[in-house]
């Protein structure tokens, strides 16, 4: 597993909130049309559950940059991370790479 | 998403990182967008430099239209979205694929605004490219060809495949993109020999565009090949790490 999938403790109730908003995030790229009939948790992958295009998984990462700011620094957790766990990438590994930067 | 309307379109365009250069990335066709850029060398130059990713008219989450796709709309597009962000100085342009092409298309007509080039196996017109460019649009027809990243497409999850496809089906068939460009011009050596910025060219040994990287090597000034072992033309997602040292490395070199 790559340095930057690492899974540090984080505060859980920033944890929450932040599944929260990538949760909401995730409704706005893809619409609400697409949603599937079980809940986005920690576990969801984006590519084989939420069949997220790689495009959008661009755009809801735009999103959350927007939203973060300077807080939270996208452009070097990415770079650091292999295609393939980029590609195989959970929602809870984007959550708590977001809640550890904002802890 | 970052939506920009040029030229009355609808263009997905990405702007993040900062430093002294600005970084524009250009994606292949049909079937390519703006995230394998993204998802491999787009982030680490960010790190140290602005870089500027869009989906191609008509591909990714940029609008389709029925025309416009000669080499020509996509130079006058790509100067449409850095007039429309404000970005004055030279760019340096990475292509791949016919994103090189654009990329050319781009320095040749617009010098001025061009500080470098980078080629990851770029097509350009030669004589007869028509037919190769031709054919292999048709493989891509067929729901085969080098897909940005292929591994997204082997789960074929419902919703993704019919979307993706859906729209790469209708860019083929029904716009005027194939018939665009069967009639590019060729690219003349002249034109090769006028380039003054400094040209990096990455090429897989089994490409089958290889020789496009010989012939820039052999009539481009500044020009630094490179040629990957057992690579083909997917150097981008077959070796990444690869490709992204390379550019990297350039980036330094010409930086100073």
């Amino acid at each position: 597993m790559s340095a930057g999938l690492n899974t540090t403790e984080a505060d859980p109730e920033v944890v929450a909130q932040v599944l929260e908003d990538v949760r909401a995030a995730i409704i706005e790229v893809i619409g609400e049309d697409y949603l599937l009939d079980f809940p986005i948790g920690m576990e969801t992958t984006f590519d084989a559950d939420l069949q997220l295009e790689s495009v959008e998984f661009v755009a809801l990462a735009e999103r959350l940059a927007e939203r973060y700011g300077e807080k939270v620094d996208f452009i070097s957790w990415i770079a650091d991370l292999e295609l393939d766990a980029l590609i195989h990438l959970r929602v809870g590994q984007l959550v708590d790479f977001i809640a550890r930067c904002l802890s | 998403m970052s939506l920009l309307t040029v030229n009355g379109i609808r263009f997905n365009v990405q702007r993040f990182g900062r430093g002294d250069k600005t970084v524009v990335f250009v994606h292949g066709l049909v079937l390519d967008n703006l995230s394998s850029w993204y998802y491999t060398v787009a982030n680490p130059v960010a790190k140290r430099a602005e870089v500027l990713l869009y989906d191609l008219r008509g591909h990714g989450l940029s609008e389709i239209t029925k025309s416009g796709y000669r080499v020509e709309d996509s130079v006058a597009d790509l100067v449409g979205i850095l007039d429309a962000l404000e970005i004055r100085r030279p760019v340096y342009l990475i292509g791949n694929s016919y994103g090189g092409l654009v990329s050319l298309a781009f320095a040749r007509d617009y010098p001025e605004r061009t500080a470098g080039l980078a080629f990851v196996e770029a097509h350009f017109a030669v004589e007869g490219w028509h037919d190769k460019m031709t054919a292999k649009l048709e493989f891509a027809g067929m729901k085969m060809n080098e897909a940005p990243v292929r591994e997204w497409l082997e789960h074929k999850s419902q919703r993704n495949h019919e979307r993706r496809f859906r729209k790469a089906d209708y860019l083929m068939w029904e716009t005027s993109l194939v018939d665009d460009l069967r009639a590019a011009p060729p690219v003349t050596e002249a034109e090769l020999r006028a380039l003054r910025v400094p040209v990096l060219a990455l090429y897989g040994e089994h490409s089958d565009v290889l020789a496009r990287g010989h012939e820039l090597q052999r009539t481009v000034r500044d020009c630094e090949l490179h040629v990957l072992a057992d690579g083909t033309h997917s150097i981008l997602m077959e070796n990444t790490a690869w490709v992204k040292e390379k550019v990297l490395a350039w980036l330094e070199r010409v930086g100073r």
